[in-house]
């Protein structure tokens, strides 16, 4: 029995082993290939070149190109792009400063937080490809139409009485991220909800010294407000926010989350509160 | 079948079998294997040469070896395998498992380092001094009689770590490389089930250390058959 297992054992590492190393040929023929073009680049005598080879979408089909994992931004270089190289990141900023390292040749992320980084970042830039457009939606779980209810209620509510309106004057100013003005915090009390973010995802929501700070913490405190409840904002990984969704860690998801076909299938989303669309981050 | 049954066997099938994604988590476990195999091989190379050093009479190779160890056991893995990536090996253009197992590598090598030394100096002193008295160089002495014996001592410490280097491995998606827990968390992503892909990686790792244990624990009384009672 035991020669039995151990033989499954060492065949399984064996099949593993086998298929990695497979993966690993093909993105080391990606990484030289993808060397040659910037040697090929270098050599044409513009020292810009390497990152400005990407000007269409196309372009980005065989490319090293990062992502936020979980995001929407990761699903559409899945479904689009399958021959790119593509590295799934905690955060847009880690992706961001790989792609400055030079160990990507493109970020693919939603527009806001993409513009914040390379506000913050000289040697980056914006190309807008018009890749996919989306809408940021606050998720439930599925049959919770008593909290979807109360939470559509308060976005209509925002934006009739100019609260939305504000807070994106606040968040998303014309002149940028510098010109942020962080709204008071607005103090609730009772039974305490719990909404589940991913703190790395500016103007949305970021850390602000030791708060989350950000458009939805502000959007989920008037919903708090609303219903009478205490907001208590849990941040995690993005790519964990929907399970806890799902095994009732969190009440419901802020996250700059776009609502999209897949996820209705396990969450209910509210009315859309945000268009956002995504964009290419390239080195300079 | 009973409700649940069937349940089961469909949250099954969406997590493991539906879009092959069984091969993902194959894939997953290559890389930790591959990351965990290769750090262990590194982390005892440099285990072995910071051990010696740390038990050698020269002040300065004892230094050396001690800060080493101080540094690497009083940091992070997470934030070592970040700084790896994003600092020292920036302007590299190297593959991610390679800095991933390097990192874990230099890593392992401080906590072997540590074991090593416990071992060497676990020998009884006489052994050292009969050595020397039957005409043995000092050199002799360390090789003939007591790293064979240390070697004995130090395998089941041994083997903890390197199962403890397996499942620290978990972290590699820092650097987004795709190990078995990354694995699992894209299966979480695409299908929204937390048990099936987390219990399924959970079972795997399990089976890991398991044989690992098994396997040591042969060659730990393989090794005891040639002591006395």
């Amino acid at each position: 029995m035991k020669k039995v297992v151990s033989l499954a054992l060492a065949a399984a590492m064996m099949l593993s082993m086998a298929a990695c190393g497979g993966s690993s040929t093909t993105s080391e023929a990606e990484t030289s290939s993808a060397a040659s073009t910037t040697s090929a680049s270098s050599a044409a005598g513009s020292e810009a070149a390497s990152g400005s080879a990407i000007t269409t979408a196309e372009d980005l089909a065989d490319k090293r190109i990062g992502v936020q994992a979980g995001t929407t931004g990761e699903i559409y270089v899945q479904e689009n792009f399958p021959d790119a190289e593509l590295g799934s990141y905690k955060s847009g900023m880690d992706a961001a400063l790989d792609l400055k390292n030079g160990k990507l040749d493109a970020v693919v992320l939603d527009e806001l937080p993409a513009q914040s980084i390379v506000a913050q970042n000289d040697d980056l830039m914006i190309l807008d490809l018009d890749l996919a457009t989306e809408e940021y939606a606050i998720a439930v779980k599925k049959g919770n139409t008593e909290l979807l209810d109360s939470i559509n209620a308060t976005i209509k509510r925002m934006q009739e009485d100019g609260t939305y309106e504000s807070l994106v004057n606040a968040f998303m100013p014309a002149e940028g991220d510098d010109a942020i003005v962080i709204p008071e915090k607005v103090a609730t009390e009772g039974e305490v909800i719990k909404m589940g973010t991913n703190a790395a995802f500016k103007p949305f929501e970021y850390a602000e010294g030791t708060e989350v700070v950000g458009f939805d913490i502000s959007m989920s405190e008037q919903i708090a407000l609303d219903m009478g409840r205490q907001l208590q904002v849990e941040d995690m990984a993005f790519d964990s926010l929907l399970s806890a969704l799902d095994t009732g860690v969190v009440d419901f998801v802020a996250a700059g989350m776009t609502a999209t076909e897949e996820r209705r299938q396990s969450v209910d989303f509210s009315d859309p509160y945000y268009s956002s669309k995504q964009v290419v981050i390239l080195k300079k | 079948m009973p409700e649940f049954l069937v349940s089961l066997s469909q949250a099954l099938y969406q997590n493991l079998v539906a879009k092959d994604r069984w091969l993902l988590l194959l894939q997953g476990l290559g890389n930790t294997l591959l990351i965990a195999l290769g750090a262990i091989l590194i982390g005892t190379v440099i285990g072995v040469v910071i051990a010696l050093m740390r038990v050698s009479d020269n002040k300065l190779l004892q230094g050396i070896a001690k800060v080493y160890v101080t540094v690497i056991r009083g940091i992070p893995m997470v934030t070592q395998l970040m700084i790896f990536n994003f600092i020292i090996f920036a302007p590299v253009d190297m593959p991610k498992l390679m800095i991933a197992t390097i990192s874990f590598g230099v890593n392992s090598g401080a906590y072997c380092a540590e074991i090593f030394r416990a071992g060497i100096q676990g020998v009884p002193l006489g052994q050292k001094e009969a050595g020397r008295s039957l005409g043995l160089s000092k050199a002799q002495t360390m090789y003939l009689i007591v790293i064979p014996q240390a070697v004995k001592a130090v395998l089941p410490t041994y083997t903890n770590e390197f199962v403890v280097l397996i499942k620290e491995t978990a972290v590699a998606s820092y650097i987004a490389l795709v190990d078995l827990t990354k694995a699992s968390d894209m299966i979480r992503n695409a299908t929204f089930n937390a048990w099936v892909p987390l219990l399924a990686a959970a079972a795997i790792y399990l089976c890991l250390t398991l044989g690992l244990s098994h396997l040591f624990a042969r060659l730990e009384r393989r090794l005891a058959r040639s002591d006395r009672g």
